[in-house]
């Protein structure tokens, strides 16, 4: 896709110019959207994304270029201007013979491009039947559809260079449930790095009901009290804690510049002994997996945290330069137009032992939050909200009356030390993350745990 | 730019030809240029210059769209295959339009300055390096300068449609923006602060820093309050984020879909009357101006609330037809890439009579909120429902007391609309463009200790 020789001369040139280090991005990515409002194809869209990104380092400095006039003239003369300041030469020049072609382990079934897209939509429309048909009290649905074949060529002037191909669906459904004056959503956005066969494998009907008795119940339910107690986060979704409250602290990008509160605590106990966390690219087809990464490394399976202890952080080549460490394969960037930098794949804490109902019984007051929605953290001083899109409250071991409204907020490092007790329904769940290299698909995952104490808002 | 005319007479009349009833060209390219310096040496220069198109067309009634980020005229054939591919998916009942601009007249906006495109790599590095030296300087207790950023883009935006519509439209800007980490006591506070620059000699590193530092400095030693119910003024910019999470509900789409309860209710008074919120895009200065948004409508300012009571909703052309309302020229894309939706330009809660001083001073005892965080997870923007993070200041006695942090804001947007007790005059506009003045409530649930 990106021709060897045109690469070879952009590397050439720029490490003749003085560059320490050059890399070539490019990538050409195929879109198809859908949105479905209230059971009829309201949108639907497509277009096809092409462009390439150089980077180069000189001394501590990065310099990033990126375009999409593909012509040849104009990329060696980005090249000579961004090499320009670099200072003297030193490199002669070097050959890349051949492009790897990344035979990657998460092979697609049916690829977008010949998925028929009547049956698609014929699909899609299940869920909003089944949410409607759940109860009265839906009145709107809203079912959504993208994938995306992206297909990266990267090379760099240590003479890598790959090819890969990285095929993504996913699935948005979200029921509305009104009252004269209310209304509330539930939602679910399931996905794979994996063609049309998903919805083959989605029970659409299953999630349209399920997002509609999310919505129902929060419509009928009352204001959750503030105030701090203990809160159990379900699995799944509830991993979004961990993602926010500790995964962005765990990246190179905040850690080398001392912008975390888990900078230089390797070997350190930053968590309860009941928590074994991981960032694993490796999980087959799963939404947040990678191949390779976006400066070509192979994903693996990196552990953050093992029995409490700080075991690692996500690292890409620049910042890991920085701080001395290792590429972990866990650079990424949204496409050619970012920077890559230190980002998750897919991020979880690990089984334990106790079952949920044990969890439940164990707990004589607290919140139970099924359904998590997003939030947000600063890594330097890890304060972190998250809203919760479910919630109940739990009174004498046993789940009670719904609530909605709550909100969890804390600081990262305490809350870590403070779960008590970690169930054993590891469950992961898809969502996008936003940073500094875009907007990335990444998995959060946890089994049900248990906080001892967390601020709860409410009203 | 002969290039892009080309590409679109050339696609136009094929479209015509493949049996599009009408089609639009819509083209887009941005030349942005960002540096940004760590410990006193440029950490990343960053240079692009991309642009892409993106084609739609009616086809039996139905709109297909396809973009592409090649203009290589072999690609005409695709986009066209798969815009008339999607239009025959489309089952919505919606009369759709392209813009019959002909007689159309534009207001003379000013969204381009040749002082920023001067500015030369030296020139952005010099601000850069000085604003993170400022930052430092500003205040011991400042421990880490972890962006110093400055960004000078350029935009170029042209549309055509087969009912002779022809217009482009040329924009620039300079943005600033620095974070900073102070430490004070066992306690560590980030925050940051930005600033457009609509000209060359605004641009003021030092000020910036300054802004920054005292952001993040007025945090340290803050604690928590106990859970209660509280008087709250709402400060300008936590008060612009907020609004930004429900301007949805007064897009004309939202309404006709059942996304908005404010269905039904123009005419009807539904906030104090203190409130007005007015949508002008030719604000100078603004964001979002512009004079015309991606379907060739021309702009205009809109009065949505005016003294409490809501007056209209801001409409595409395709909303407009289905309420039998003139479009209110707010049919926009957020880049070439997408489609066409509704979205406001420069929106904003014009001010009221009281200074800042003045709505501390009629509140007497309560939290000044100064800022809110998670606005994207916990805001419900149908329901109006939020639960937030938020910071600020407890007030005693008219004055701004100890900093505040570790607590959420809770409650209903539009009930918040009628519980207003003074409105503030300092309006300010936030990253996103939306603007407010500070503005005092009676009455917010807090939950702290």
């Amino acid at each position: 896709m990106f021709d060897i020789n045109l690469a070879n001369d952009i590397l050439t040139l720029a490490m003749d110019r003085g560059a320490d280090f050059a890399e070539i991005f490019a990538e050409h990515n195929t879109k198809n959207n859908l949105s479905i409002i209230n059971g009829k194809v309201d949108r639907a869209s497509g277009g096809i994304d092409y462009g390439m990104g150089l980077r180069l380092f000189k001394g501590e400095r990065v310099i990033y270029i990126y375009t999409n006039d593909m012509d040849r003239d104009n990329l060696l003369k980005m090249t000579k201007e961004a090499a320009s300041g670099c200072g003297e030469g030193s490199t002669a020049a070097l050959r890349i013979i051949n492009a790897d072609k990344c035979e990657t382990p998460h092979t697609v079934k049916i690829s977008p491009e010949k998925a028929d897209k009547c049956y698609t939509v014929q699909k899609l429309k299940t869920a909003a039947e089944a949410a409607t048909a759940y109860s009265g009290l839906v009145t709107q649905t809203s079912v959504g559809y993208s994938d995306s074949v992206q297909q990266v060529f990267i090379a760099n002037s240590e003479g890598l260079c790959k090819t890969d191909e990285r095929i993504r669906t996913r699935v948005s459904v979200s029921a509305v449930a009104s009252s004269e004056t209310e209304k509330q959503t539930g939602y679910f956005g399931p996905g794979a790095l994996k063609g049309a066969e998903l919805l083959d494998e989605l029970d659409m009907a299953a999630i349209g009901t399920e997002a509609a008795r999310s919505a129902v119940t929060m419509l009928k339910a009352d204001n959750c009290p503030c105030g701090v107690m203990p809160v159990i986060i379900d699995n799944g979704f509830g991993g979004v804690i961990f993602h926010e409250a500790c995964g962005h602290g765990l990246e190179a990008a905040a850690v080398s510049k001392n912008a975390s509160v888990f900078a230089n605590k390797i070997g350190r106990q930053i968590a309860s002994p009941l928590i074994t966390a991981i960032d694993d690219g490796t999980i087959k087809n799963q939404w947040g997996s990678i191949y390779i990464d976006d400066e070509g490394e192979y994903g693996r399976k990196n552990i953050l945290i093992e029995n409490g202890i700080l075991k690692g952080y996500m690292t890409d080549r620049y910042c890991g330069a920085r701080m001395g460490a290792k590429a972990t394969g866990s650079s990424r960037r949204q496409s050619y137009r970012f920077v890559p930098t230190s980002r998750m794949t897919n991020t979880y804490i690990d089984a334990g032992k106790s079952s949920p109902d044990e969890i439940i019984a164990a707990t004589e007051y607290g919140l139970y939050a099924k359904y998590m929605g997003g939030g947000s953290v600063n890594p330097a001083t890890g304060e972190f909200n998250f809203a919760v899109n479910e919630a109940y409250i739990v009174r004498n071991g046993k789940i009670c009356e719904p609530v909605r409204g709550a909100t969890l907020i804390g600081k990262g490092a305490e809350v870590l030390m403070d779960i008590d007790m970690v169930g054993n329904n590891l469950l992961l769940a898809e969502g996008m993350c936003g940073a500094s290299s875009g907007s990335i698909p990444v998995c959060v995952g946890q089994p049900m745990l248990r906080v001892k104490n967390i601020t709860v808002g409410g009203r | 730019m002969d290039k892009i005319e080309n590409f679109k007479k050339k696609l136009l009349a094929a479209a015509k030809q493949r049996g599009f009833e009408n089609a639009e060209f819509f083209y887009q390219s941005t030349r942005s240029r960002k540096i940004n310096v760590f410990n006193g040496k440029i950490e990343k220069y960053q240079d692009s210059n991309v642009g892409g198109c993106s084609f739609r067309g009616l086809y039996n009634g139905k709109m297909g769209y396809y973009y592409s980020e090649s203009l290589d005229e072999a690609e005409i054939e695709k986009m066209l295959e798969m815009a008339a591919a999607n239009a025959r998916l489309i089952e919505n009942d919606d009369r759709e339009l392209i813009f019959d601009g002909r007689d159309a007249e534009y207001a003379s906006v000013s969204t381009y300055d040749a002082s920023l495109t001067e500015l030369t790599a030296d020139d952005l590095a010099d601000f850069a390096l000085r604003l993170e030296r400022a930052a430092y300087a500003a205040d011991k207790r400042v421990k880490n300068v972890l962006a110093s950023t400055v960004t000078a883009g350029e935009s170029y935006i042209s549309i055509g449609n087969t009912a002779g519509l022809d217009l482009n439209e040329r924009s620039n800007y300079a943005f600033g923006f620095a974070d900073c980490v102070a430490e004070e006591n066992g306690m560590t506070k980030e925050n940051g602060d930005f600033a457009f620059y609509p000209k060359k000699e605004l641009m003021d590193p030092e000020g910036l820093a300054r802004a920054a530092v005292e952001k993040t400095t007025a945090m340290l030693g803050a604690d928590s309050v106990e859970s209660g119910s509280y008087k709250v003024i709402i400060k300008n910019e936590a008060m612009a984020d907020l609004l930004g999470c429900f301007d949805g509900n007064f897009y004309g789409e939202n309404v006709q879909k059942g996304f908005s309860l404010l269905k039904g209710r123009t005419g009807e008074k539904i906030a104090s009357e203190m409130i007005t919120l007015a949508d002008d895009p030719h604000l100078a200065g603004g964001l979002s101006t512009t004079a015309f948004d991606s379907e060739g409508v021309p702009t205009r300012l809109n009065t949505v609330i005016e003294n409490g009571v809501l007056k209209m909703f801001l409409h595409n052309l395709k909303s407009a037809a289905a309420a039998g309302e003139e479009p209110t020229g707010n049919g926009f894309k957020q880049s070439f890439k997408g489609t066409v939706g509704i979205s406001a330009t420069n929106l904003y809660i014009k001010n009221g009579g009281s200074s800042f001083d003045g709505l501390c001073k009629s509140m007497q005892n309560g939290l000044v909120i100064t800022e809110l965080s998670g606005l994207h997870a916990g805001t419900n923007s149908i329901s109006g429902d939020f639960s937030l993070l938020a910071s600020g200041y407890l007030v005693q006695n008219g004055e701004i007391g100890s900093p505040v942090e570790q607590i959420t804001a809770a409650g209903n947007f539009y009930d918040l609309l009628n519980m207003v007790k003074a409105v503030g005059n300092d309006v300010k506009f936030n990253s996103s463009g939306v603007g407010a003045p500070s503005i005092l409530f009676d009455e917010i649930s807090i939950a702290g200790k």
